[in-house]
């Protein structure tokens, strides 16, 4: 299991000043608090999951939190790169 | 070498084929031969999208560039999620499709296809031009 990324790199830059500022936001917080959610709403999921079998949905709110949880710790790596004529934008999760 | 090469070599060493047709069969298989590729290689970790403007465009004020770098792992952890569509959903999801003229079965997504797809791409690379922008999509 890989480690969800830790930091978003935020970099916005204006060409014209050549001015730019960069933001290291801990993404690591955001995570911690979404487990800490989850785990206060594991018996509720779990009952939801019990009501939804019959309508087949069992599988789906079962699976739903884990699958999240992958495409989060893949989510290192990306970045997004904008360029307008006087202004870049750079996102970069590490 | 690869297996097709070195039975080929065999072939003309017991004397079964002439050194021409042994040329032929060679040229006929290329130069690295047919080898499988049974996996994506190990170094294919990103999807790169780059969209920029065409040189041949005349000249417009919102002028984008776009650099997009997407992890394999990202795209296999999205498409995941097609196995969590019940039955009925997508059935739903079809038709909106259909509505929007797109004719495509969401069922039929699987994550097999996507390492098909993406082991293609690793000696291909795909250029779109509209006139306005060009969209290069290759693995790296």
């Amino acid at each position: 299991m890989k480690c969800p990324p830790l930091i978003l790199r935020l970099k916005m830059s204006k060409t014209a000043d050549h001015g730019h500022f960069v933001l290291w936001l801990p993404v690591f917080i955001a995570w911690l608090i979404l487990a800490a959610i989850f785990i206060a709403l594991s018996p509720l999921i779990i009952l939801a999951t019990l009501v939804a079998v019959p309508f087949d949905w069992g599988k789906p709110v079962l699976l739903f939190v884990p699958l999240v949880f992958n495409v989060i710790c893949n989510l290192r790596g990306l970045e997004i790169k904008i360029e307008k004529k006087d202004s870049t934008l750079f996102l970069s999760f590490r | 070498m690869s297996d097709n090469q070195k039975r080929i070599l065999d072939m003309l060493a017991e004397g079964k084929i002439t050194a021409e047709e042994a040329q032929k069969l060679l040229a006929a298989i290329g130069p690295g031969g047919d080898e499988p590729k049974s996996a994506l290689p190990r170094n294919a970790k990103y999807l790169r999208v780059v969209i920029h403007p065409d040189p041949d465009a005349p000249k417009s004020e919102d002028v984008k560039r776009v650099n997009v770098r997407v992890p394999v792992a990202l795209i296999r952890a999205g498409i995941k999620f097609t196995s969590l569509i019940p039955a009925d959903a997508s059935d739903q999801v079809n038709e909106a499709l259909k509505e929007k003229g797109i004719d495509f079965d969401v069922r039929n997504l699987k994550p097999e296809d996507l390492e098909e797809l993406l082991m293609a791409m690793h000696d291909l690379e795909v250029d779109i031009q509209n006139g306005k922008e060009k969209v290069h999509v290759y693995i790296e």
